[in-house]
């Protein structure tokens, strides 16, 4: 089998890159060119802003304490740098100027402008929290929603070459499937990502840093000290030691002498050896070329699970041959399988487009490359037998194959065993897209929640809604529809009598639950419990996100977060985009104790705040008729602890861009029903799979792809379709030099 | 070339950067050419949940300087009301003939070369739980739950490592608690912990093993490693080095990018090596004594371990800048007879089984701190250097990660500091407490940050971002009343 690596190696030309992914990187702004620095500025920069920006931004106005008469163009070492930026981010996203001016500029312009800005933003390496950001996952929704299901958009579709490196649990999955974690005692995690909500794992945000090598070199030195045991000497004053300790032992009799003897330490530490390597090792006879290649190509199999390639051969016969007449036989042994260990392949997934070349300049991934990424996108480990004989036989680069196989692997992670480490894959995508598992993160304080911490229960609200994902993704019927508004619920409970307690969080009693809820098969005999299925109330319940876990992942220390839960719905079902805080704004509720949280939130209104606001509170209020830990209620308690008033969930979409969608609803269950009807809400979940799958934001250039995953989608409402669609689109097939 | 590289790297969004621990070369460049002074070295203690004002003033001054407000018994905003009274102008207090409180005793022996600094407050970044990157560096991070988030500005320990290189030139040990952990269930790995940064996007790694930061620095010493076993790892590290410029060279402009990043690492790692091999007895002389501890999983013996690691890469001259996270809000302190709560669970009043109160059970947190702390200094104490000892060249700080209490507000910021900086710093057993938010003469933590600055040769007149609310003449330059 040949390495993908050096057939990549073999296969292509050299060729003479530029820098030219920097500018592609920041944005892709087109338009006529403006003189750069501060002849471009007096011609035109300062020209737009006197036509569209000086009414207000001026130094009596002083709007948003924003003055932009006479700013500074000097971007790298003026004092205005913050400025620029901001002004950036506020005409690129549209927001400025507002949009009920009389005066608006074109749109040409307005990109002349931008691109002037983010390029001297880059002249000056001042790009950061722009371009550079901009493969970040918070900022997908950046790209034009409407442009990419307009259908003008045609492609050609492809993701850069990229090596990926490769994520914890990947790492994690090839230690325990290679029992190369039970060579090491306590093998740590080299790997690390991201805790921050959303999606994590991008092909581009990772690198390997110097601690991380470090890791990986202790860890490496660990696996090769167990993989060739101690010396024959040490192992047998072990069992002699082990001997004289037996016989001596008074509490034993012969019967016991006898079985104890059956099996000798030095048998126990010898478990997880190689015979090769260790044999390699002690040798004290010169090695011979055989010998060499019978370990070399032992560790190559454990290590990148394929034998080396004849230059991967010679290179590492080099290297080993010239270490053990340093070294000798063990050491020089170490050495050589070290650098095996660690060398790229073991730490980057390859999707370099070693497959075939089309006529616009695209590289298809090979079929190797291509059961690597397929298994890698449904699993954490490499290909199955399978997958591996169909991309052997050449099968694979066919998309039809490519479904078939796709579908294969989804039908055994969703009805296989769940409790396999490996069908976590799928559902991380569900756990990164709607955070609800970060509801163990959100501190509260016991009284909010009776036996919340340390306990686990904030965990086990997590179980419940990862049973509920798990039902309703296996189901694979209107799954988009379910997930926002279902009325079904799992509740834990001890299998145990005596330790039988429901939590309040769903506002139901134990004995109503086992009289009128039933077991789910998957959801029985967990360690943790039985998981009931209930039909809450459908005035209370609908979807994940009015799930306590979800409700409590957004939610405060001590109180609701409808700024939290309107910004998730905004960015993660409407795709819009919300600036950051501006940093001058001290974002701080009032502790008013005697006002419900509508009224202590009255200071966003102000014009300056409900700019952005107006896109979440109305959205997040509508929750305001469950408690922070996800409790329905019709009472709203002060913070006095004492006063009671009636629940007021009264909220509205607004400027959600979506035709129709606008408008007020009665609470959090009319929005959510009002949302799953929305064919925008089903464009932007698959916009953020689509992300979750390529491990990357999307450009217009996806709009093929995310139009056709849309349509797969939408026709069959089966997550599953969704997902092969992705699976076998020109997004995920090729792959072209950014 | 270099520079091209570079500002290929600036345009990857990286969450981590070597940075800062890459600064080997300049080292020995500095050393060749004779301009490296006295190094000085600095210990941030960082604990979360706050440091209570009221409870780090001496015992003798406690009647003049606190008193006993409202009560609140449990719940959101507990507190017994025992708190320090806001001051309407300097107060400068010696600390000789002073009894210092029981949590803070342990530093009894440490009294005339230390400063209670008391009254600067942090408005300009969130209080709450945590202010995270934000303490260190007075701006703050952006978005991330817990007011964490990225980083956006280089913080002050990574300021003061620039300024003073060495091989790892910041250490971060850390306590890895779940908050820390990013999702994959490993405590055991290197973690981001949030509260330290190169600068914006790149946040500083921790080493959150004992037992692997005891191998990282101390490993080849401690095996004894043979020159032929040396050279061996050298030729390994040569063959990884090629084998991804090899790939390299191939590669788009942003995968090159990406593995020069790797080839550095690479190479760091090698001339990390180079540097250690040279060190090899002044390595001896700092390794700690290895035992069960830094392999334990309970929280008080890692943390020992920790200390115990970072008073050997001091002494070692491993590291001359060391951040400790002492715990998180989930860190449990079995280890101290407190169970069934955590430091979060103790904030919000819960007091545990045996304790009269929360505080007592933050009283006995605080003191296991400080004693890790005055074994520290003691170890330090121990090995001369020049015409004293390496205690008389590090300065030792002990704070939060947030103000002053569990849900703070960040008016105020209690500091204890342990050590002068060269003579640079007047702390010689003061009780230094500034005027309130409000009052004449207030300052905030970002004068402090730029008082070791002055301090330790680089001084700036503006850190971080501003309290909007306070005058901003106030925020610029140091604290006059503890530069010497």
């Amino acid at each position: 089998m040949p390495s993908l690596l050096s057939t990549f190696m073999k296969s292509m030309a050299p060729l003479g890159w530029a820098s030219a992914f920097l500018t592609a990187a920041i944005l892709r702004t087109e338009g006529a060119e403006i003189a750069a620095g501060q002849s471009g500025y007096d011609s035109k920069i300062k020209v737009f802003f006197e036509s569209y920006c000086t009414k207000c931004h001026n130094p009596e106005k002083k709007k948003g304490k924003l003055i932009l008469e006479d700013i500074d163009p000097d971007m790298l070492a003026g004092p205005q740098v913050t400025t620029w930026q901001k002004v950036f981010e506020q005409l690129e996203l549209g927001d400025m100027p507002p949009e009920d001016e009389d005066n608006l500029p074109d749109e040409t312009s307005r990109r002349e402008v931008l691109a002037w800005i983010a390029n001297e933003l880059r002249m000056a390496g001042k790009e950061i929290g722009l371009g550079a950001l901009l493969d970040h996952p918070s900022h997908g929704n950046r790209v034009d929603h409407d442009a990419l299901f307009s259908g003008k958009h045609q492609g050609p579709a492809w993701s850069p070459t990229r090596l990926w490196r490769i994520s914890p649990f990947i790492s994690e999955g090839s230690y325990q499937r290679t029992k190369l974690g039970k060579h090491i005692e306590k093998a740590s995690q080299p790997f690390g990502l991201s805790d921050e909500e959303g999606l994590k794992d991008y092909a581009s945000r990772w690198q390997l840093d110097g601690p991380t090598l470090e890791l990986l070199l202790l860890n490496a030195d660990q696996l090769i000290t167990n993989q060739i045991g101690p010396t024959q000497k040490s192992l047998d004053a072990m069992d002699v030691d082990y001997r004289r300790k037996v016989a001596t032992n008074p509490k034993f009799d012969e019967k016991k002498r006898k079985a104890a003897l059956r099996k000798m330490p030095s048998q126990n530490v010898l478990r997880w050896s190689h015979k090769e390597l260790r044999a390699f090792a002690f040798r004290k006879t010169p090695t011979t070329e055989e010998e060499m290649e019978v370990v070399i190509t032992a560790q190559y199999q454990l290590a990148l699970s394929r034998p080396p390639t004849d230059h991967e051969m010679t290179r590492v016969m080099g290297l080993l041959s010239t270490c053990i007449k340093e070294g000798g036989n063990l050491e020089g042994l170490r050495a050589a399988m070290t650098a095996i260990l660690l060398s790229p392949e073991a730490i980057y997934r390859m999707e370099l487009g070693m497959g075939k070349k089309t006529s616009d300049g695209r590289r298809m991934l090979s079929a190797m490359e291509l059961a690597f990424a397929l298994s890698y996108a449904l699993r954490d480990s490499g290909p199955d037998k399978d997958l591996m004989a169909s991309a052997m036989e050449g099968t694979l680069t066919d998309r039809a194959e490519m479904a078939k196989q796709a579908g294969r692997m989804i039908d055994e992670e969703l009805h296989g065993n769940y409790r396999r480490t490996q069908s976590q894959r799928i559902f991380r995508f569900f756990r990164e897209y709607f955070g609800y598992d970060l509801a163990p993160e959100v501190f509260k304080d016991g009284s909010r929640h009776p036996n919340h911490s340390p306990s686990p229960r904030p965990d086990s609200l997590v179980g419940d809604t990862d049973q509920l994902v798990r039902h309703i993704v296996t189901e694979d019927k209107n799954v988009l529809r379910e997930l926002l508004t279902t009325n079904k619920v799992f509740i834990v409970f001890a299998k145990a009598k005596a330790f039988r307690r429901t939590t309040p969080s769903y506002n139901v009693s134990m004995t109503e639950l086992l009289d009128t809820g039933t077991g789910d098969e998957q959801g029985r005999g967990t360690h943790s419990g039985w998981r009931w299925l209930y039909d809450a109330p459908k005035n209370q319940r609908a979807g994940i996100l009015t799930q306590p876990s979800w409700l409590t992942a957004h939610s405060g220390n001590f109180d609701n977060d409808p700024v939290k839960r309107g910004k998730w719905i905004y960015e993660r079902l409407l795709c819009g985009v919300i600036p950051d805080v501006p940093i001058t704004v001290d974002a701080v509720v009032p502790e008013d104790h005697d006002k419900p949280l509508r009224a202590r939130f009255e200071k966003t209104r102000e014009s300056y705040c409900w700019r952005c606001h107006q896109k979440m509170n109305p959205l997040g209020m509508a929750f305001e008729m469950y408690d922070d830990v996800g409790r329905y209620r019709e009472k709203e308690l002060l913070r006095d602890n004492k006063t009671e008033v009636p629940v007021d969930a009264s909220g509205a979409i607004m400027l959600s861009g979506a035709p129709g969608l606008d408008g007020r609803v009665e609470n959090a269950i009319d929005l959510m029903h009002k949302l799953a009807d929305s064919p925008r809400v089903r464009q932007s979940f698959v916009r953020h799979a689509f992300r979750f799958w390529m491990g990357r934001n999307e450009t217009l250039d996806d709009s093929p792809t995310l139009m056709a995953a849309d349509n797969a989608f939408a026709e069959s409402g089966s997550f599953k379709a969704l997902v092969i669609s992705l699976l076998t689109s020109d997004s995920f097939l090729y792959r072209r030099d950014k | 070339m270099t520079a091209t590289r570079r500002q290929i790297l600036k345009g990857l969004s990286l969450s981590a950067s070597t940075g800062v621990l890459s600064p080997i070369a300049n080292l020995l460049a500095a050393e060749a050419d004779g301009t490296s002074g006295q190094t000085q070295r600095f210990v941030f203690v960082v604990k979360s949940s706050g440091l209570t004002p009221a409870a780090v003033v001496p015992k003798s001054l406690a009647g003049a300087l606190t008193e006993q407000g409202k009560a609140i018994k449990a719940g959101d905003n507990y507190t017994t009301g025992y708190k320090l009274k806001v001051a309407d102008k300097l107060i400068d207090l010696p600390l000789a003939g002073a009894k210092l409180s029981d949590s803070v005793s342990p530093l009894d022996p440490f009294k005339a070369r230390m400063t209670i600094l008391q009254g600067l407050s942090g408005q300009m970044v969130n209080g709450g739980h945590m202010s995270g990157y934000g303490a260190l560096s007075c701006v703050r991070g952006n978005g991330g739950s817990n007011g964490q988030g990225t980083p956006v500005a280089e913080t002050i320990d990574s300021m003061i490592a620039r300024a003073f290189p060495s091989v790892y030139s910041h250490l971060g040990l850390s306590l890895v608690t779940r908050t820390m952990t990013p999702g994959t269930g490993t405590a055991d790995s290197v973690c981001y912990p949030g509260i330290s940064a190169a600068g914006p996007d790149k946040a500083l790694p921790f080493q959150g093993s004992p037992i692997q930061a005891y191998r990282m620095l101390f490993g080849s010493v401690a095996e004894g490693d043979a020159k032929a076993k040396f050279d061996l790892r050298t030729r390994v590290l040569d063959h990884m080095a090629d084998d991804v410029r090899r790939l390299q060279k191939k590669g788009s402009a942003e995968e090159r990018a990406k593995l020069e990043f790797h080839v550095d690492a690479i190479e760091e790692m090698e001339r990390r090596r180079q540097a250690i091999a040279k060190m090899g007895p002044q390595i001896r002389k700092g390794k700690p004594e290895l035992t069960d501890k830094f392999s334990s999983l309970v929280p008080m013996d890692r943390l020992a371990a920790h200390f115990d690691i970072a008073a050997g890469a001091l002494i070692a001259g491993l590291s001359n800048v060391v951040t400790i996270r002492t715990d998180g809000l989930s860190t449990p302190y079995t280890g101290l007879g407190i169970e069934g709560t955590n430091v979060h669970g103790i904030g919000h009043g819960v007091a545990p089984q045996g304790f009269e109160s929360p505080d007592d059970a933050r009283d006995k947190i605080r003191k296991l701190h400080l004693s890790l702390i005055a074994d520290l200094a003691h170890q330090l104490q121990k090995v001369p250097e020049g015409n004293g000892t390496m205690l008389d060249n590090t300065t030792i700080l002990y704070f939060s990660d947030v103000g002053e209490k569990h849900h703070a507000s960040n008016a105020e910021w209690p500091f204890i500091v342990i050590g002068n900086a060269g003579g640079t710093l007047r702390t010689a057993g003061r009780y230094l407490q500034y005027p309130g938010k409000g009052f004449a003469g207030h300052h905030t933590i970002a004068n402090w940050w730029m008082t070791l600055l002055h301090a330790i040769g680089k001084p700036q007149d503006e850190f971080g971002m501003k309290d909007s609310k306070l005058p901003a003449s106030g925020q610029k330059g140091p604290l006059r009343e503890l530069l010497a």
